[in-house]
């Protein structure tokens, strides 16, 4: 049994953030794009990339092909659903994310990789302990999602209602001006 | 969402969809035609601190149902232990914890920020009169999070942005540290 504090009595001279010393922290660009549509699946698209590098359009018909290529790695089984995609160009590594909204409210995802050792995106495998969810910007997309699904959820859910949340996209850096 | 900080949709422009019309009754099978969306309220609990980690706590509940005291002490200790097998690694850090009680199952998320920028987590699940186990997620394609879920760990999100763009100091972690949300989620109209 590990002894717990109250928050008032953690001591923050003493808490590690596990952040490098030498880290400056940045904005990066989330860009909407066209839907990516599969079946009877309906997918809002993001680009994420650093500022003033637009991801490339020859990477995202990549990913776009990939999605094609990997249905089965994560269509739902009725081929049908609802979410979003983002693919996030951090130069090094690339990283996207098919997520899609399921039994209601709850999100599922696939995330693919992509390294410039091996430059063609593979299924991230996960295994036991801490695994990797999303970083600080990929969180943006999430979020702004979150939101929208939030809005369509308690709405009357009718065919306009699924015309706005398509249409409830973001484009703009991320995080805002803090 | 009630707390210290008030969290903003993104400012981002709205763009207008291409040629996609969605027309189905609803959205594939994602939504159950006879589902009622709800709010749920999300508490503030004492942070985990162990011996190299500082994770923040938030209990998720029903409204009008407190999140009972064995079932967080329960979620504690495997997360304690979690976190005390992590330290072996030789790694220190800081993160969050959330503990949703739904209807029939309860779910456990420790999540710790590592390489700077990035959030790594451990998802558990636990039925009615179970233990948490690991969600297995072998294929890769992984049940993720709630809406409800999502509120308490986009707010952490923004909290870590605050922090990461902050000096970095004592200060920097003490304001992290008191840095949560509370409050029913999401806002209704």
């Amino acid at each position: 049994m590990v002894a717990l504090v109250a928050s008032n009595r953690i001591d923050a001279t003493e808490m590690a953030d596990g952040v490098d010393f030498d880290y400056r922290h940045y904005q990066k660009q989330i860009t909407a794009a066209d839907e990516f549509t599969i079946g009877d699946v309906t997918l809002k698209w993001y680009d994420i990339g650093f500022e003033g590098k637009p991801v490339a359009r020859g990477l995202q018909l990549d990913a776009r092909r990939t999605l094609t290529e990997m249905s089965d790695r994560w269509l739902p089984a009725d081929g049908a659903g609802a979410g979003f995609v983002f693919l996030h160009d951090c130069q090094s590594i690339i990283f996207l994310c098919a997520a899609i909204w399921s039994n209601n409210n709850e999100l599922w995802t696939q995330v693919f990789v992509r390294t410039p050792e091996e430059p063609v995106f593979r299924p991230q495998e996960r295994g036991d302990g801490l695994g990797p969810v999303f970083c600080v910007w990929e969180m943006g997309v999430v979020w702004h999602e979150t939101l929208a699904w939030t809005r369509y959820l308690a709405s009357d859910r009718s065919p306009d209602d699924r015309q706005a949340w398509l249409a409830d996209t973001l484009t703009g850096l991320t995080p805002e001006a803090l | 969402m009630v707390g210290r900080h008030v969290d903003r949709p993104h400012p981002g422009s709205p763009v207008t969809s291409g040629a996609v019309t969605l027309d189905r009754a609803d959205i594939g099978t994602g939504v159950r035609r006879a589902y009622r969306h709800y709010q749920k309220v999300i508490t503030p609990n004492a942070p985990l601190r162990t011996e190299r980690y500082a994770l923040k706590w938030y209990d998720i509940g029903l409204i009008g149902k407190i999140v009972p005291p064995a079932l967080v002490a329960e979620a504690r200790d495997l997360a304690a232990g979690l976190m005390a097998a992590r330290a072996l690694a030789d790694e220190a850090g800081a993160g969050f914890v959330i503990l949703n009680e739904c209807h029939e199952v309860a779910y456990l998320a420790v999540s710790i920020w590592r390489n700077d920028n990035e959030l790594w987590e451990r998802i558990y699940a636990r039925a009615q009169g179970g233990e948490f186990m690991p969600l297995q997620d072998e294929s890769g394609w992984r049940h993720h999070h709630c809406v409800w879920q999502l509120t308490a760990i986009c707010h952490e999100h923004a909290a870590w942005h605050r922090f990461l763009f902050g000096l970095r100091d004592d200060a920097g972690r003490r304001q992290w540290l008191s840095d949560m949300c509370s409050g029913l989620t999401p806002e209704m109209p």
